[in-house]
């Protein structure tokens, strides 16, 4: 091999390290499936979150809430799906967890079977200021004196989690729990669960 | 060819590893603005940096009131910190620990968690915040079996008393401050005297004034490799802070954290043994390889030519293996949190108010340099007001939600 193209081999290599070092690929995975997520985390994916979503529903369906409140009172039960309380040590679950409970409840059932309260702070506020404006003739009131709607039931989750680690590797076990409480009696009407255990490998030289 | 191939070898391996970003120069430069400057493509710098730069950086815009944009580094970082498992472990072992990726002694990824769910809890997603503060005791608290070291970070426990009110959880709350009252009375950790460990105290407050004083530690490579890492404290003149609300005085502030007693209070770290190891063979394989070589090209005058290139090359390797590895220690920290973390809590009327902070040294001397005035305090009906503030005139608290969510890189920034 000539000195020149040894040298050209070694450009070459050391381009090839370059682009290999600078190249930000993005690829589109399926939330569903973790096994595709290339982070190790022994925290929640969302495949966890969509699994959880999912167990809400079908006990939501299981129970025949909507049903047998139909038939008790001739309307559809309205729920306020509370604020999640996140016991675990990974932030941003909740938000994420709220808004896809909610989207997916809402998708799959009618507002025949089910009405939802939303209850998040920031609209609870709007909502307030926009009826002050209403009573106060500042905005049109199109159906004369309404009310906010009072929840029939409260839906509320709440993330628990036992970690450890041993330095070397890192295990949480994080307990998805839901409940659904009657606002009237307090009768907690179901109560689900669904516990995921995951182990991290990391770093043994961090420190 | 070979010779050539041979010495670009340990180089590759190295990750070539070359000066960082010094943030103590550029503090020194144009504060807190030239950080944020300076650190706008985090991209630029080496990967094995990046997370301890986006903490200088986070600490920089919470500095100057960028506080959404502060948490969004803390929270980048955080997750590296917490779901990354390094790199360049190898090269670390091999040649120089500073070539190891950056993911933060166990004090630095507590500060993180603690400043994410600070930011978390101040911007109404108490749930995040209280997932940070666990994060922060779990990071901080060693095998209890094996008699290590507990959580004892006061600040994160009394944050995680404020969600345990904010959730109307008693049984919460007393459990946290049962566990707060059963830490060891270390003046050098926090103020025992202080009033507001009882659960009647902390649900009679709503607001908090965290004042944090001077900075915290930062550490230096000493011994005959820099084989040793020494934790030092920096020197700065505030000892206590005095807080008055519209003019009136609240009192005395309470001091509750301590950077570098955090940073000196844990075991010892694995990697300590492994570089007195290295340094030890630093020596030892100069002094092998230099032998080698000699008895190499002995064995080569005596017509045994192939044993004696092969020793010579041996004996060339140890040597240039002691020449390039470094038994240094790794002393990169984040040299930009502070010193000390005091609190002033009080119950203040609903509405908009000023705070001024004055610093007092040792001496109970007020270092009127320092005193800050006019900080903004919007205290809410429901829930509490919690403000940060440290002893550095250049200090901002942002006014409203347009100044905390202000992009810090506008052509036009919207904060004084």
């Amino acid at each position: 091999m000539s000195k020149t193209s040894l040298l050209s081999l070694l450009i070459l290599l050391f381009m090839g390290l370059s682009v290999t070092a600078c190249g930000n690929e993005s690829t589109r995975v399926d939330p569903e499936d973790d096994e595709e997520d290339p982070i190790q985390s022994s925290g929640p994916y969302s495949s966890d979150l969509i699994e959880v979503t999912n167990k809400v529903i079908e006990q939501f369906k299981k129970q025949k809430i909507s049903d047998n409140f139909r038939a008790r009172y001739n309307d559809a039960p309205i729920i306020a799906v509370i604020r999640p309380q996140n016991d675990t040590r990974f932030p941003e679950v909740t938000q994420i967890f709220q808004e896809n409970l909610v989207a997916e409840l809402l998708g799959r059932t009618t507002r025949q079977e089910v009405r939802f309260s939303q209850r998040d702070s920031d609209v609870q506020a709007e909502i307030s200021k926009e009826k002050e404006a209403k009573e106060g003739g500042e905005r049109t009131d199109r159906t004369g004196r309404r009310t906010k709607l009072g929840a029939d039931y409260f839906l509320k989750a709440k993330f628990s989690s036992l970690s450890m680690t041993d330095g070397e590797y890192e295990s949480d076990s994080i307990l998805y729990t839901f409940e659904l409480i009657d606002t009237e009696t307090d009768e907690l009407i179901f109560k689900g669960k669904h516990l995921i255990k995951r182990v991290s490998e990391k770093s043994a030289v961090y420190r | 060819m070979r010779w050539f191939s041979l010495l670009l070898l340990p180089l590759l391996l190295t990750g070539c590893v070359g000066a960082t970003y010094n943030v103590a120069e550029s503090m020194k430069k144009g504060g807190y603005r030239q950080v944020i400057e300076d650190t706008r493509n985090i991209e630029e710098f080496p990967e094995r940096d990046q997370t301890l730069i986006l903490n200088w950086r986070a600490q920089a815009k919470l500095g100057l009131g960028y506080q959404e944009s502060a948490r969004n580094d803390f929270m980048r970082s955080w997750n590296m910190m917490n779901n990354s498992q390094g790199g360049n472990v190898a090269a670390a072992y091999m040649w120089n620990e500073k070539s190891k990726y950056y993911l933060g002694e166990p004090y630095e990824r507590m500060m993180n968690s603690y400043y994410l769910g600070l930011l978390f809890y101040m911007h109404g997603k108490p749930e995040d915040a209280m997932a940070c503060f666990k994060n922060a005791l779990y990071v901080d608290t060693g095998d209890l079996e094996a008699n290590e070291y507990a959580a004892d970070f006061v600040p994160n426990m009394i944050m995680r008393s404020r969600v345990y009110i904010d959730r109307r959880d008693d049984n919460g709350l007393k459990t946290q401050l049962d566990e707060l009252n059963r830490l060891p009375k270390d003046a050098r950790n926090f103020d025992p005297n202080c009033p507001w460990f009882t659960p009647e105290a902390q649900k009679e407050a709503n607001t908090l004034i965290w004042v944090e004083l001077g900075w915290g530690p930062y550490m230096t490579a000493e011994g005959r490799h820099g084989e040793i890492r020494v934790i030092r404290e920096p020197e700065y003149a505030e000892r206590y802070a005095e807080v008055f609300i519209n003019g009136q005085s609240l009192g005395k502030t309470y001091k509750l954290g301590d950077t570098y007693y955090q940073a000196t209070t844990r075991g010892g770290r694995p990697m300590e043994e492994y570089l007195k190891a290295k340094g030890i063979a630093k020596d030892v394989t100069t002094v092998a390889g230099a032998v080698a070589i000699g008895v190499g090209a002995e064995l080569a005058r005596e017509g045994h030519g192939a044993a004696g290139a092969i020793t010579a090359g041996v004996g060339l390797g140890l040597l240039l293996w002691g020449a390039l590895s470094s038994a240094e220690a790794d002393t990169r920290c984040n040299v930009l949190l502070p010193g000390q973390i005091h609190l002033m809590m009080a119950k203040v009327p609903p509405g908009k108010h000023e705070v001024e902070v004055r610093y007092y040294d040792g001496s109970g001397r007020e270092l009127g340099r320092q005193r800050q005035r006019a900080l903004p305090l919007n205290v809410p009906e429901r829930g509490d007001a919690v403000m940060v503030v440290r002893s550095d005139p250049h200090y901002v608290v942002p006014r409203n939600e347009k100044e905390r969510a202000a992009d810090p890189y506008a052509k036009a920034p919207a904060l004084r």
